[in-house]
């Protein structure tokens, strides 16, 4: 896109994430709000505009007007797009087709199945594979050369391994790494994996898996408040710990079926702490002895 | 015709003898008065107890005979540091104009005292009683406020006294003899009855009587039945948990939740909070979590989306969390005494997750200003390797700090991820 539209960049794209939240905007996008508002007047409504007035505003405006510094196209970039609601996606289907002569959109999804089928119609879908390991292996040297990094090939391997194919993990470790030693050998990403490893999450299943509910509990207490992470990051912590610990296969495949029902409770609006606990009484009446 | 007065302060007692219930709390009371003096240790009472148990007329009575002034201060009146400092500190200095009658301060309800209307009251009040030289009453009802740990402070110079529940047969004797000054014919089982339905409150058990007694010489059961409607007493929640978790009748359980007058989440947070308290096998407490976590998503469902998925659903989530939960355990274990403490520790949790996860989203959205991801992304594949570097002193560490614009506090907050 750089190299489209070079110094004109700024004026002519505009990225919106579908995730953000309502004090995102008030924050980094003041503009657009000061448009709601307007527009929200317009209407004779007089309250602070929310995050769907937002992107309404957002979508209806931006493609009505011209072009800046003589560039063929604006755009319009959604990531996320398949966190959209239904009625902006509605709403995006009518600007899309209309002012299609000023503006282009890039949408950006995970999944296809939550785009309505009007606007799937309207697009060029295009599908991304993720990198093979040659591709990926081959842009991590390419930077280790740049940087002047030492790495030896096993550590490679084992970063690839660890990202699960993801670029951003990759190269995140691989920066961090790099800080701490000039030399990067697979032992140091060893070390390294492990200082990521969130120690609580072990003791809190032993303690589960015990039968202690009032103490792991409190444990979970801590993952939420001190380290501040989400109910999901926290289960998928605890598959993870599950399935590389050293119970049999057969009650691995009941954990995972279970974990997937709670997956889906979290998923829902719920109190995440209260539907974690009730996953830790299901370990205690597993009866493991480790 | 409408009786001018009410009875409560017809019928409130006017000698020691009338005052029913609580002997020992009267003693500790009149003691305090008849001793007192500006040099004694103890300079306050602090009475806790139920509404309707004889708080703030027995030390009317108490007063009254031991030849002291009441000057009440009760909710009604404004309670802020202000008011206390220039209205009521200055008062302490004088004396009352009558000869051999001394002064007492009522102060009534300290629980009422609202959050922000009256700012720094319960301090000014403190300041209060270290100045005074004239005795001191607070009545207040909630034993388990934080508030009161002030006041329950050794040093403040602050004695509590508990009032407990005064007990059906005695309701029903004072109920008889207003009947019998009233010239009314009662029922004795309808007298029974009304004194069932106030939940061992003696103010509103004479209120009933009036209402119902209105213009009406003669009492019978069914009068009182008709009122009996009206008037749900608002149940306690530590009540309810123990209905809950104790009673085997599931009727008397559902009747007990459906009557509670609080937020039905703060009562899902209490189950939460006990439920692992008792000792059962873990497959029961697996089956009681199975109903709790259902009645969390009922609940949820309900609360968030008011509008589409309408309040028909609230039975279900009462049905389960009034039986579903606590049957397992019940059909367990006969004797699981549980002792409920610590006061809503699950809300004070949920308030400090609240502000931690707003100073996370500050700094997920610092760093998206940079980096172009969604804020789950940058939570978990950026911040924990950020994290990494920030902790080894190296020119990326400083080059990053600059990058991103982060300021010491955030370094720190991010620093204790990992």
């Amino acid at each position: 896109m750089h190299d489209l539209y070079g110094t004109t960049y700024k004026a002519n794209i505009e990225e919106i994430f579908a995730s953000d939240s309502k004090n995102f905007y008030y924050e980094y996008m003041p503009y657009w709000v000061e448009a709601s508002k307007i527009s929200l007047k317009r209407h004779g409504k007089s309250k602070s505009p929310s995050r769907i007035d937002i992107l309404f505003t957002i979508i209806r405006n931006y493609p009505k007007t011209k072009t800046l510094d003589s560039a063929d196209h604006k755009i319009l970039i959604i990531y996320e797009a398949d966190k959209l609601e239904r009625i902006i996606q509605q709403a995006l289907r009518r600007t899309m087709e209309k002012y299609s002569r000023i503006c282009r959109f890039i949408l950006v999804a995970n999944s296809v199945s939550n785009i309505i089928d009007p606007i799937r119609s309207r697009c060029v879908n295009l599908k991304l594979f993720p990198l093979s390991q040659k591709q990926f292996l081959s842009k991590i040297k390419y930077i280790c050369e740049s940087e002047e990094i030492n790495i030896t090939e096993n550590a490679l391997k084992l970063i690839y391994y660890y990202s699960n194919n993801d670029m951003n993990i990759a190269i995140n470790i691989l920066e961090a790494a790099s800080c701490y030693k000039k030399k990067i050998t697979e032992n140091f990403i060893y070390e390294m994996i492990k200082k990521l490893e969130i120690k609580e999450i072990g003791e809190c299943l032993k303690l589960a898996i015990s039968g202690n509910i009032v103490d792991a509990r409190n444990f979970l207490r801590n993952l939420f408040i001190k380290k501040s992470l989400s109910g999901k990051m926290i289960l998928k912590a605890f598959n993870k710990f599950l399935m590389e610990s050293t119970i049999t296969e057969e009650l691995k495949k009941k954990i995972s079926i279970e974990i997937s029902k709670f997956d889906s409770y979290i998923s829902v609006p719920s109190n995440n702490e209260l539907q974690l606990s009730f996953f830790l009484t299901y370990l205690a009446t597993l009866g493991i002895k480790d | 015709m409408l009786e001018k007065e009410l009875w409560t302060i017809k019928y409130a007692p006017k000698k020691e003898s009338d005052i029913v219930g609580n002997p020992n709390a009267v003693k500790v009371i009149k003691e305090f008065l008849t001793k007192w003096s500006s040099k004694n240790e103890i300079k306050a009472l602090l009475l806790l107890g139920p509404p309707g148990c004889g708080k703030t007329s027995s030390t009317n009575v108490l007063a009254k005979l031991n030849r002291f002034d009441v000057i009440e201060i009760n909710a009604s009146d404004v309670r802020n540091k202000k008011s206390i400092e220039e209205k009521l500190i200055p008062s302490l200095a004088t004396r009352t104009i009558k000869k051999g009658v001394n002064k007492l301060y009522l102060i009534d309800e300290v629980d009422g005292l609202s959050g922000n209307q009256d700012r720094g009251g319960l301090s000014a009040m403190l300041k209060m009683v270290k100045l005074s030289k004239f005795p001191i009453i607070f009545t207040a009802n909630n034993v388990h406020d934080k508030k009161f740990r002030s006041l329950r402070d050794k040093r403040s110079g602050i004695k509590i006294v508990k009032f407990q529940k005064i007990k059906n047969p005695t309701i029903v004797k004072v109920l008889q003899k207003i009947c019998i000054a009233e010239k009314i014919q009662a029922d004795p089982k309808a007298l029974t009855e009304i004194a069932i339905n106030v939940n061992n409150d003696l103010r509103s058990a004479i209120n009933d009587l009036q209402a119902v007694c209105e213009g009406k010489k003669k009492l019978t059961l069914s009068d009182v039945r008709k009122i009996q409607q009206v008037r749900d007493t608002e149940k306690n929640i530590f009540e309810v948990l123990n209905i809950i978790f104790k009673n085997k009748d599931i009727q008397t359980c559902n009747r007990a939740v459906s009557m509670l007058d609080i937020d039905w989440g703060l009562l899902l947070h209490w189950v939460n909070e006990i439920l692992p308290y008792h000792k059962v096998s873990s497959r029961t407490l697996f089956k009681s979590y199975k109903a709790l976590s259902k009645a969390d998503l009922i609940y949820n469902a309900i609360a968030s989306n008011p509008e589409k998925i309408s309040w028909s659903m609230l039975p279900y989530f009462i049905d389960i969390i009034s039986s579903g939960v606590s049957l397992p355990i019940k059909n367990e274990n006969k004797s699981h005494f549980v002792q409920y403490f610590r006061y809503s520790p699950s809300n004070f949790l949920n308030k400090m997750y609240a502000s931690r996860s707003g100073e996370l989203m500050n700094i997920v959205n610092k760093i998206r200003k940079k980096l172009k991801s969604s804020p789950e992304e940058i939570i978990t594949k950026h911040l924990p390797f950020i994290a990494l570097i920030l902790k080894k002193r190296s020119p990326q560490s400083e080059y990053l700090k600059k990058f991103y614009e982060l300021d010491r506090r955030e370094i720190t907050f991010i620093k204790n991820i990992i």
